[in-house]
């Protein structure tokens, strides 16, 4: 970030949320560059940017599209890198249909199942069939959905049955995706961002200038986006469209470039790594499903087609390798390396699913690890409920949260709606070591691993994850001694052999090593692999997650490298270390042009050197070493010996950067506007007004306000937005047990405009109640012009900020109502998350009522607004209402 | 009550009962943000009751490790200080007035202050 021109700041507040990895905006600032703030609040980011544009929560894809019709309409795009390294020039199926064409939605939409059947998106091929996904199509929406299949792409591209593809470079056909991508975005105009988001036609001049102006040749843009961003009904196109937009200016791949994706906790990209995520195995590897991926071969062909291009032909390397880390000799070739010891996914089991089947009685136990969703997640009263099912709960954690005091202290306690005496759920308590009495690496938002020491011993019980789970497993694989279970082989199997310290805990360079990997057999047997590409389909090498093969290379601990300033070259190489393979700009062949030449001296990065016949640079190439910038390798090759010397995304199926995703993406092959589940607005740009595939809980414990154009979408008429604070950390488990931090942001408030104040005779630090058809909270008021009011299609929106770090408990220094508790629980349907960032509310003077009385407000609200689990849970919008 | 440095000890003067010796330390603020992390680190290390706000920070431009003390132009006074300074400060300081800087200049250099020698710290104190 440090080397861009220009920084958009859009779905974050980086300043606050992310200080750390501000410095570097902070140093691009130093160099002259320009940082605009796009965001529904003035924060502390907007304060030290050249702009802060407020904008109204959820519209930001009328804002990128329209800067997208904007460049392609006056011709300002980066010609020579859009019809070289991206796939505008890629012929579409001939039966694509757009969603200018169907009011807001694409070919192959299923009312019935709420679901799309991509089929129709897919790459033309010459005999005028399309070009299917490996293993018998692409897969249908319905099941794609279910495994939340748009995440499991995350270093990666969806697979091709081929890369035989179409192409017209003129980009004139009218089937090409540039083409395509211009018909789409017609209608994103200046006057419907003005419309649809509160941005004054001079704000969206700027912003367009700054962007067109720092890109190209001599200079880059560069945008970083938090969960601002992905906490929506259709985040994932949020970052969709930013990419396009990014691909357009040749903004990917070269310094000071890209979309950055901040992650909220120090390691929260290592745990989409080596996952946390309940359909991902590590190194985006998809957790195979039930009755899809029932061999190994059918699971590897529909990872990644051994005739598709690129680094994800290998993929039996990978997972062979994975199966051969975990279980060791059991992991033969007449087994199938293993492979059904692997669990297999029946459903979309997200955190969302699995607590309504706590409340549904289908799960009996829950671990919690650092993590507080009676206060951090969406709908917090179904959180505690659910929990309130289960037989048994263990949470491991800091301080005693209100996630392990509800059953005692929580506001369902308060209302009437829980007993003490009632609840069966026996709750255990794990004090868990700090991150300072534990050694092991992080992964942060450049893909950096970094390690960390331990620097004092866990005090009395306190344990590490990595003790208590090696404890855990040893203890479960003594139970299951001696059993003759086939169920039980996989556990009984499984490799558990680390070598421990003094105090008995796990060495955690151990687990690098592994995860790192080794050779099994030959001359090489036991040294570790350098590189992912050393990874072998038979059985002769183990790793536990190869992304991050080489992380462990020449048997020495490559993230503890900490030479000053990461040492000499422009990309401080010798700091840490970055998967894969250690590049730290990724696609970094894209810096260079078709012929390897740098773009322009100015940012100069990858070039290809005719001497020595490689790619040569500051950085680690991202592309096959040796292979020339002319070469046009037969497509039919497949794998890495596939790509062309201009094919710099490696680890898409056609080596192309994806304008048009024809796989991968669930809810559409563009982004698209669509409001959030719930919004006073109604939709400038189709009569279809929520995006149409996203994730719905119809259920009486989850309502939603009208929308705009039904009766009783007065009732709730403000937009709040939730946010988080740089004195607290999250659902505050790690900052509202601290004095110091606690006495900084000491209650919960809300922000609102000095007109919203006048409007709703609130006054400054006095009290609000804030009532969604979920909850009503109280927070003290903060009158600011902070938030702007913006006129939508002629009507004044109010935005609403809520902190949401405080909760309802009794141990904690300071606690509060939780802003979660506003919360419904809608999903994108890509990757299962919940559309927090914005929601419908009223807001008025005073604080809220207590026990049953909450309750009652809450009903009244609901009952004069008319809202039924029908309200904003039907998928096709009626187009009569459009007028 | 309220001097930055002198002949009694400020710790003393504030009625700990169990004084510590203070600490103060260098932050860049080129990168602040406002977020107040250092305030905290102050008041934390030096267990600042509950409820205080620090009373100045001594501030400087562009550091230079070997010459700490003779970087350190100015001491911004906290306008909202539970203890404002009251002794004169032989500072040169910078207040808030309203919307406006008051400033005031130095009657002593930092080492003078301090009791340092001029090329502190790579000599110690006599």
């Amino acid at each position: 970030m440090a080397n861009a021109d220009c920084i958009i700041i859009q779905g974050s507040n980086m300043a606050e949320c992310h200080p750390v990895g501000f410095q570097w905006v902070e140093e691009a600032r130093a160099r002259g560059a320009r940082v605009i703030h796009v965001d529904p609040r003035f924060t502390r980011t907007s304060a030290v940017s050249d702009k802060h544009i407020p904008i109204r929560a959820g519209s930001d894809v009328v804002l990128l599209g329209a800067l997208i019709n904007h460049v392609l309409t006056n011709d300002l795009w980066f010609k020579e890198y859009v019809v070289a390294y991206t796939n505008a020039a890629t012929l579409i199926n001939e039966n694509f249909r757009d969603a200018e064409d169907l009011g807001g939605l694409f070919s192959g939409f299923d009312p019935q199942t709420g679901q799309y059947d991509p089929s129709t998106w897919a790459y033309a091929e010459s005999d005028g069939e399309h070009i299917e996904g490996p293993g018998g199509g692409p897969e249908h929406g319905a099941s794609a959905s279910a495994r939340a299949a748009g995440d499991e792409h995350g270093s990666a591209g969806p697979p091709l049955a081929h890369a035989r593809v179409l192409r017209d470079e003129t980009l004139q056909h009218p089937r090409t995706v540039f083409q395509i991508l211009k018909r789409h975005y017609a209608r994103y105009t200046p006057e419907m961002v003005k419309n649809a988001c509160g941005i004054s036609l001079e704000d969206f001049d700027y912003l367009a200038r700054s962007i067109v102006e720092n890109s190209g040749r001599e200079r880059t843009t560069c945008f970083a986006y938090a969960v601002g961003w992905t906490q929506h009904t259709l985040g994932a196109q949020f970052i969709r469209t930013a990419a396009i937009l990014q691909l357009l200016m040749g903004n990917v791949g070269r310094p000071g470039s890209g979309i950055m994706a901040l992650r909220g906790h120090a390691s929260i990209q290592g745990s989409t790594d080596i996952p946390t995520l309940f359909n991902l195995l590590p190194g985006y590897l998809p957790m195979p499903k039930a009755g899809t991926h029932d061999t190994l071969a059918d699971y590897l062909d529909a990872v990644g087609s051994k005739k598709q291009k690129g680094f994800w032909a290998n993929a039996d390397t990978y997972v062979i390798s994975l199966l051969k880390a975990w279980w060791g000799d059991a992991a033969r070739q007449d087994n199938d390396w293993a492979y059904d010891y692997l669990p297999r996914l029946s459903g979309p089991h997200g955190t969302y699913q699995t607590v309504m089947g706590m409340l549904d009685d289908e799960v009996e136990g829950y671990f919690l690890l650092g993590q507080n969703p009676a206060i951090g997640s969406a709908n917090g009263r179904m959180q505690r409920m659910g929990m309130s099912h289960l037989k048994w709960l263990v949470i491991r954690d800091l301080n005693l949260i209100e996630s392990a005091t509800w059953w005692k202290d929580g506001p369902e306690i308060a209302s009437g709606e829980l007993r003490t005496e009632d609840i069966e759920t026996e709750v255990f308590f794990f004090p868990a070591a700090t991150h300072v009495e534990k050694a092991g690496s992080f992964t942060q938002t450049q893909r950096l691993l970094q390690w960390r020491h331990k620097a004092v011993e866990p005090p009395g019980d306190c344990q590490s994850e990595l003790a208590f789970f090696y404890e855990l497993g040893k203890r479960i694989k003594d139970r299951l001694a001696g059993s003759t279970d086939e169920r039980d082989r996989p556990l009984l199997e499984v490799t558990w052999d680390y070598p421990t310290d003094e105090h008995g805990d796990p060495d955690g360079e151990a687990v690098l090593a592994e995860y790192n990997g080794y050779h099994l057999t030959g001359p090489d047997a036991g040294r570790p692999v350098s590189s992912f590409t050393e990874l072998r389909a038979d059985g002769s090498t183990a790793s536990g997650c190869w992304i991050y093969a080489g992380v462990y290379a020449n048997g020495t601990n490559q993230a503890a490298r900490r030479v000053p300033h990461g040492g000499p070259g422009p990309s401080q190489s010798q700091w840490g270390w970055a998967w894969p393979a250690d590049r730290r700009i990724l696609y970094n062949r894209a810096s260079a042009d078709p012929d390897g030449k740098p773009w322009s001296e100015r940012k100069k990065y990858i070039w290809w050197d005719e001497q020595q016949s490689r790619w040569v640079g500051d950085d680690v190439p991202d592309f096959v070493a040796d292979r020339a910038p002319g070469a046009r390798p037969d497509p039919d090759l497949g794998g890495p010996a596939a790509l062309a010397g201009d094919d710099p995304f490696i680890m898409q199926a056609d080596g192309k950067g994806w304008l048009f995703a024809p796989k991968g993406m669930v809810d559409g092959p563009l982004p698209t506007h669509y409001e959030p589940q719930e919004s006073p607005v109604a939709n400038a740009l189709y009569p279809q007004q929520q995006s149409p595939s996203r994730v719905m809980f119809p259920r009486k414990d989850n309502l939603f306000a009208p929308s705009a154009g039904d009766p009783g979408a007065d009732v709730y008429p403000y937009v709040f937005t939730t946010y988080r604070l740089t004195e607290h950390h999250t659902a505050g488990g790690m900052s509202r047990w601290l004095p110091y931090l606690s006495e900084l942001q000491p209650e919960m408030f809300c922000e609102v405009s000095p007109e919203l104040a006048a409007e709703r005779g609130l006054e400054p630090y006095g009290w609000a109640t804030i009532i969604s058809p979920r909850a009503a909270i109280e927070a003290r008021v903060l009158v600011t012009e902070r938030m702007t009011p913006l006129v939508i299609g002629g009507h004044t929106v109010h935005q609403i900020g809520l902190p949401y770090h405080w909760g309802v408990g009794g141990d904690a220094v300071v606690s509060g109502d939780a802003a979660n508790d506003l919360l419904g629980v809608a999903l994108d349907p890509n990757e299962q998350i919940q559309e927090s960032k914005v929601g419908s509310c009223d807001i008025r003077p005073g604080r809220r009522p207590q026990g049953e009385g909450l309750l009652h407000l809450v009903a009244e609200y609901v009952s004069r607004a008319g809202a039924t689990v029908e309200t904003d849970n039907v998928r096709i919008t009626d187009p009569s209402r459009e007028g | 009550m309220g001097q930055l440095v002198g002949p009694t000890d400020p710790a003393t003067d504030a009625r700990w009962s169990d004084p510590k010796p203070r600490k103060g330390f260098f932050t860049d603020t080129s990168i602040c943000i406002g977020c107040k992390a250092c305030e905290v680190a102050c008041k934390e290390w030096n267990r600042n009751p509950r409820g205080t706000r620090i009373s100045a920070v001594l501030f400087g431009n562009i550091l230079r490790a070997w010459r700490v003390t003779s970087d350190l132009p100015e001491l911004w006074m906290n306008p909202w200080a539970t203890n404002p300074l009251t002794q004169l400060s032989p500072f040169a300081t910078v207040a808030v007035d309203g919307g406006n800087f008051v400033r005031s200049s130095a009657t002593k250099t930092a080492e003078e202050v301090f009791g340092l020698p001029p090329d502190w710290p790579n000599s110690q104190p006599g």
